[in-house]
């Protein structure tokens, strides 16, 4: 990657803010570069959507530093709405507004001209790909259709950074795939992107680095190919037909548990190993009937973080 | 801004409960206007028998409706912008907006003038009745102006109530009943509340003369109580309106107007006729007022000064008090958050 002199995406040092006795965000620094899709991960109520409004400028921090795209949120509230493009995990559209009219009317929001929202209204309708929706009334809308076109609301004024709570909640596979290209395309053109959820596998496939939050903190920002859970051991799911069989000729080492259908799930080091294990197994005469992995590389770091100890 | 306010109001008109609503509006004044007339009608000609001439048709239809439009618009109004925030908030929609580059001032003007301008919409429905009325003659041109603006200000002051309890809390069922409760309070609470005030109020007693004896009489001094009058938009209606012609008839706006001016009378028209000569005030005796004028007691001396500039300036600093909260209430990023509210 090129050397980045522009601003990052989102800086924080010592960030709180609470909710009465509750810290949802709790002290959290973090650096999220520019031009990148991160994610950013951690289990309900580890401060992800506190800190997406914070960034989003909505909510104000009780204490700590914060600069969401070089500028403050706290003094130059416009600017900040003026350089992030916001797609909350919940958002209501107005029902009696068409497609074409909602988008056009948040241009309007965005100080564009009625011709310049006109324009970018249905450039954004085809990019999320509504075309055969724009004269249709929001409510007939799909949920994966009304992500797209809360997505496209996000994108309006052209933001530098784009902040996506829990994006992929509620979408079925092939809306999730089409989400995620139409980020990709984004971070493609020179937008930050800020993406949080805890479909872990979505995020991998569609992420450069991520950033784990837990009870309001960051604990761990990593690049996507250096996640600590890529060098784990795995678990896989392993069924015969014969469990007793089975679990004679596994490495009673690698098992971690027997399933009630008498399944064992194992531990394996690699993808190799395991593939050696199942020849083993079939050369032996057990009759495997399913192989499954149950978490890879984001998913086990992910679980990984839940059993370290907070300091 | 412009945009904001259209999208508000389009999405007001494209409701079919809307028009209904209207309709029903109308039909209602048109009911009331057209039996008031008939009453005051047969009222006249049944005075005219023996010569009276206290009734006139035309103040009586215009009067009357003005003060049934400002009871209506009461009943109505509050509900126009009663749940425009919070309804927003529950929906998710007003977050969306407060990221965007509009303002908070932006958010509530606009909020404001579309529930304003439907209020308006309303009050117009009822200008063909007060044209009616006029028709009718003895409705001068600047009293109806003066009627139809202070109307109209009272829609405002209605919606920002509302408006102000939509912002403040957060079920919608709760802002609408508070709206409500803040109107009644200002219509018929504080009249209640001076009512009430004047049992406390100091009695004085004055002692009056007239030629061949005196006698004593207790009355009441209301002082600075008038102002718990002053607020209320029916007192603001008929105080404020001019007066058409030094002669009392039968207008509804004026026989409110003197019974609340005379909260400021310093003292009581105590008025004792006898024998062509009229007693009016303690060391005035002997002298009196012609009888003709006593006939008319609006014209037996001059009016007390009027409330209406008190209330609309009461009415003012509620207005300003409501807009200070709601901007309060709409400005990101957000410090404070009531327990279960939510930003989005």
């Amino acid at each position: 990657m090129q050397a980045e002199t522009q601003n990052p995406a989102v800086y924080s040092r010592g960030l709180s803010r609470s909710f009465g006795p509750v810290r949802a965000v709790d002290r959290l620094d973090v650096d999220i570069p520019a031009r990148e899709i991160v994610a950013l991960v951690g289990p309900n109520g580890a401060g992800k959507t506190t800190l997406l409004l914070i960034l989003a400028g909505l909510l104000a921090a009780d204490s700590g530093e914060v600069r969401v795209a070089g500028f403050d949120p706290m003094t130059s509230t416009y600017d900040v709405h003026r350089s992030v493009g916001w797609m909350p995990d919940f958002f209501g559209v107005y029902e009696s507004l068409t497609s074409l009219e909602y988008l056009e009317f948040f241009g309007a929001a965005y100080r564009l001209s009625s011709d310049e929202a006109g324009t970018r209204a249905r450039e954004l309708i085809a990019l999320v790909g509504l075309e055969g929706f724009s004269e249709r009334p929001v409510h007939v809308l799909s949920r994966g259709q009304k992500q797209r076109l809360g997505f496209a609301r996000a994108l309006v004024h052209r933001p530098r950074l784009l902040l996506l709570d829990e994006p992929a909640s509620g979408l079925d596979p092939r809306a999730r795939i089409e989400l995620r290209k139409l980020v990709q395309q984004q971070r493609d053109e020179g937008v930050s992107v800020i993406v949080s959820s805890h479909i872990l596998a979505e995020l991998e496939e569609m992420s450069d680095s991520v950033v784990f939050m837990e009870a309001g903190r960051s604990v761990g920002y990593h690049r996507i190919g250096e996640l600590p859970g890529s060098g784990r051991a795995l678990r896989w799911r392993i069924r015969a037909l014969n469990a007793e069989a089975l679990a004679a000729r596994l490495p009673a080492a690698a098992i971690v548990e027997t399933a009630r259908d008498g399944a064992a799930i194992v531990e394996l080091e690699s993808e190799a190993v395991a593939a050696e294990l199942v020849a083993a197994l079939v050369r032996d005469g057990v009759s495997v009937v399913e192989m499954v992995p149950l978490g890879r590389g984001l998913e086990a770091a992910f679980m990984g973080l839940s059993e370290v100890p907070l300091a | 801004m412009n945009a904001l306010i259209a999208s508000e109001l389009k999405q007001r008109l494209r409701g079919k409960r809307w028009w209904i609503l209207l309709l029903i509006w109308m039909a209602i004044l048109l009911l009331v206007t057209a039996l008031i007339r008939a009453g005051a009608k047969h009222q006249a000609e049944f005075e005219q028998q023996f010569g009276g001439d206290f009734v006139e048709i035309g103040p009586t239809m215009f009067g009357t409706l003005a003060l049934f439009v400002l009871g209506l618009m009461a009943l109505v109004v509050p509900a126009l912008s009663s749940t425009a925030i919070n309804s927003e908030r529950e929906r998710g929609t007003l977050a969306l907006l407060q990221s965007t580059l509009y303002r908070p001032r932006e958010i509530a003007l606009a909020k404001f003038t579309s529930s304003f301008l439907t209020a308006l919409v309303y009050l117009a429905a009822s200008v063909p009745l007060a044209l009616w009325s006029a028709s009718e003659g003895g409705v001068g041109f600047a009293r109806a102006v003066i009627v139809y603006v202070i109307l109209a200000g009272s829609a405002g002051l209605f919606v920002a109530l509302g408006l102000a309890a939509s912002s403040l809390i957060r079920r919608t069922a709760l802002s609408t009943l508070a709206a409500y409760v803040a109107v009644f309070t200002l219509t018929a609470g504080m009249p209640i509340l001076f009512g009430l005030s004047l049992l406390g109020a100091p009695q004085e007693t004055i002692e009056r003369t007239y030629p061949g004896g005196s006698f004593t009489e207790t009355r009441t001094v209301i002082g600075w109580r008038w102002v718990l009058l002053a607020p209320d938009p029916f007192v603001v209606l008929a105080d404020a309106a001019p007066r058409q012609r030094s002669r009392f008839v039968s207008d509804p706006l004026d026989v409110l107007r003197q019974g609340v001016r005379s909260s400021r009378r310093e003292s009581d028209p105590v008025v004792m006729v006898e024998k062509g000569t009229v007693i009016t005030e303690p060391g005035t005796e002997g002298e009196g007022v012609p009888l003709e004028a006593v006939r008319d007691p609006l014209a037996q001396r001059d009016e007390p000064p009027p409330l209406w500039p008190t209330g609309l300036a009461i009415q003012a600093g509620l207005i300003g008090l409501c807009a200070y909260e709601v901007l309060r209430k709409l400005k990101v990023p957000a410090r404070r958050l009531a327990p279960g509210e939510r930003v989005a």
